[in-house]
């Protein structure tokens, strides 16, 4: 594996290879007074991000000085990606400094993909548009895991805002390889036209789409899409598509509720559901810094020095 | 100028035959021995083998100048069209200052006699500024010394159905014609890509093709209300063909072109994120390629139109959302033409001149242009070689830019030389490089 952009491009294998290392560093970096490792001593990790998101930043971050990396944060502030230095001459400045990984953050999808072209070094896609966030599919993937015992026969319902959703489309593609059924639900407005040819259920109504779901994944919701006529109002679409303690009680007991954050309490998930024992929010943040852990290790090792 | 004695080409329906071009118009055809041409020192081209098509005409060009001659300038862009077998292009209104006074339609019109590689139409822009609120001066451009016929907001549709209507009416006082961009806008805020699996998965906001169908719609009953004649311009999708063939079947006057990238590349293109595919209208699906196809041999699409447009690196050379929509077509046009009706050893090359080069030069009103070469048409000619294919290099392209999406590429069929006026602007697949008026 020499760059992680997608989650559709991992065999299944490797996705599952990932998983296993995942949970391999939680047990080496938990049981040491010292929580690192010295593995990645000497090499460097650039975190790339076009867009500000402290929460995935930060998780990269850790991971990779959990790894004993040197972490060079390059944030790129333009809002807009045809202002400033181009993609290609910040690659190219990267390049000439030596970058071992580039981790990228990126407004346009295809981002990462065009980064490949212009660097040696590995690239490691953190959220490109509305294309693929493979690092959180795979630690939502592990969070069901550790929560439901496996993946395999498991049904996953994915709720709301998918056209615009990175999230969900890396989860589609990890969780139908390693076996899931996934099921994604919202209004037509906020599902991708052409569908046909996608390993997944779909479905308008959310409270018949609950008894049989093991998880339940909430996607935010921008209230500003009621502006665009995706929805007609926050209120509306909190009735029809939130998560709240009434459709909690329609699902299985065992299952969890998820969410990547941030959070719209009152919109897409009611208070006391983010704050139940069933939602893994918080596992999943903690989960985020083993699974990027791996992913570095992967990349950046080959696996050759376990 | 010498006089040239085409020898023994490939006369498309009417078989093998000498041409003799002087004072830039065929003098004579039939079997011409060089011997009786002793003394008047005429150049002979050996056409054995070779196919002599009526000189290619462009309906959508973009040439850059003025205004982005970094990209390409009417004497590289009308060097590559020369290349590419045409003697003729209508270069599009969006350049800088747009073509909406007679002032720059001359200035267009004068840049292209300057150089001298093929005749440049100007296409008027139909609003001031392409900005759709207002009439451009059309009457004023038609009047000029550039004979302005048609007229376009290429780039931007007309949206508005009330200044469409009254484009439609107003053209009319001199048998004018509307070149529609048909893309409802609304329908295509942000828009990336053809809108399907493709976009689905890449997450690239779709185009999707109800936003050019349902302008296509509105203005073939627009044109049949008022009476005017409408013309489409690179329509990519199957219910568009549906729209036109049932539009020609009841009598309205609506033409339409087909650009050589819908007739070969789809949406899967997209997958390398490469913005060298990236284009408006996009790229379709494989079933409106072969629809297009169809619509192409069978005369419901009149014309392939190139809508050949060069970029500058930096404009290409970026994230796909950030790169400028278009691609180079002059040089692979005719090559990609014969492909899609059939390949070099099934095509019939007299619906490729009729596509390419007949209909085209009529429906932009170019009376030099189109003429099979009988004794006293205008010498405006191409010749062929249908078994020779070649591989597309962009480094070795006649324009300026090399945003090509056919690199690498092996096309069959290759243009041996163009004749405008009698002159030849390529010999021997060549530019011809001493070329003055």
């Amino acid at each position: 594996m020499k760059h992680l952009l997608t989650t559709k491009e991992l065999t299944r294998d490797e996705a599952e290879l990932i998983l296993e290392l995942t949970g391999q560093m939680a047990d080496a970096v938990s049981g040491r007074e010292v929580p690192k490792l010295p593995t990645l001593r000497g090499r460097t990790v650039v975190n790339l991000f076009y867009e500000d998101s402290t929460r995935t930043r930060t998780s990269f971050e850790t991971a990779a000085k959990r790894l004993s990396a040197d972490v060079v944060n390059f944030s790129a502030k333009t809002s807009s990606v045809s202002k400033g230095e181009s993609l290609r001459d910040t690659a190219l400045t990267l390049q000439a400094m030596g970058a071992d990984a580039v981790v990228i953050r990126h407004p346009a999808a295809g981002a990462p993909q065009r980064l490949t072209q212009w660097l040696d070094g590995a690239v490691l896609n953190a959220g490109d548009g509305t294309h693929a966030h493979p690092t959180q599919a795979l630690l939502d993937a592990y969070t069901m895991k550790q929560r439901l015992g496996g993946i395999e026969g498991r049904t996953v319902a994915v709720v709301g805002d998918i056209v615009h959703s990175r999230v969900a489309r890396s989860n589609v593609w990890l969780l139908s390889k390693l076996g899931a059924k996934v099921r994604l639900v919202g209004p037509p407005t906020l599902l991708p036209a052409n569908l046909e040819e996608w390993p997944v259920e779909v479905a308008y109504d959310l409270d018949s789409s609950l008894s049989d779901a093991d998880a339940v994944m909430m996607l935010r919701v921008q209230r500003e899409r009621m502006n665009d006529a995706f929805f007609p109002t926050a209120n509306e679409y909190a009735r029809l598509y939130g998560l709240d303690e009434r459709r909690l009680a329609l699902m299985p007991d065992h299952a969890i509720v998820m969410h990547p954050g941030p959070m719209n309490r009152g919109m897409e998930i009611a208070a006391a559901v983010a704050d139940s024992p069933r939602a893994t929010i918080t596992e999943q943040v903690a989960n985020g810094v083993w699974v990027r852990m791996a992913v570095l290790y992967l990349l950046l090792t080959n696996g050759e020095t376990a | 100028m010498s006089d040239i004695l085409i020898k023994g080409a490939d006369l498309v329906g009417k078989g093998r035959s000498d041409v003799l071009i002087s004072g830039g118009r065929v003098a004579e055809t039939g079997s011409i021995t060089a011997a009786s041409l002793k003394g008047t020192g005429a150049e002979v081209v050996d056409a054995d083998g070779l196919v002599l098509l009526p000189g290619l005409v462009d309906l959508h060009t973009h040439l850059r100048e003025p205004g982005r001659e970094d990209a390409e300038t009417v004497r590289s862009g009308t060097r590559a069209a020369a290349k590419g077998g045409y003697t003729a292009v209508c270069a599009m209104a969006n350049s800088y200052p747009v073509a909406d006074t007679a002032g720059v339609v001359e200035q267009v019109a004068a840049l292209g006699r300057a150089a001298g590689y093929a005749d440049v139409q100007p296409i008027g822009a139909v609003s001031v500024g392409l900005g759709g609120e207002r009439l451009a001066e059309i009457g004023a451009m038609a009047h000029s010394a550039a004979a302005v016929s048609m007229f376009s907001d290429d780039g931007h549709c007309v949206s508005d159905a009330r200044l469409m209507r009254r484009a439609l009416e107003y053209v009319k006082t001199f048998d004018g014609l509307i070149a529609q961009h048909a893309e409802e806008p609304r329908l295509t805020e942000g828009a990336q890509m053809n809108e399907g699996t493709v976009s689905a998965e890449l997450g690239l906001p779709g185009w999707p093709s109800v936003a050019e169908e349902s302008i296509i719609a509105r203005d073939v009953l627009l044109a049949e209300y008022t009476g005017a004649r409408i013309h489409f311009c690179h329509i990519s999708t199957r219910r568009s063909v549906d729209i036109i063939r049932e539009a020609k079947a009841r009598g309205v006057a609506v033409t339409a072109e087909v650009c050589p990238h819908h007739l070969l590349l789809t949406d899967e293109a997209a997958r390398s994120y490469d913005p060298v595919f990236k284009v408006n209208p996009p790229l379709r699906r494989e079933a409106d390629v072969l629809a297009l196809r169809a619509a192409l041999a069978e005369g419901v699409v009149d014309a392939v139109a190139t809508d050949h447009a060069p970029h500058a690196p930096q404009d290409k050379d970026c994230e796909w959302a950030a790169a400028r929509p278009g691609m180079l077509g002059l040089e692979t046009a005719l090559s990609i033409s014969v492909l899609a009706l059939g390949g070099p050893e099934d095509v019939d090359w007299d619906v490729v001149a009729e596509r390419t080069s007949r209909t085209p030069a009529r429906i932009a009103r170019l009376e030099g242009h189109g003429h099979d070469p009988i004794a006293g048409a205008p010498a405006n000619f191409t010749l062929v070689d249908p078994a020779r294919s070649w591989t597309v290099v962009p480094a070795e392209l006649a324009s300026l830019s090399r945003n090509t999406p056919y690199a690498g590429m092996e096309l069959p069929v290759t243009i041996q030389a163009t004749f405008l006026r009698g002159r030849a602007t390529v010999l021997e697949g060549k530019l011809v490089e001493e070329t003055t008026v």
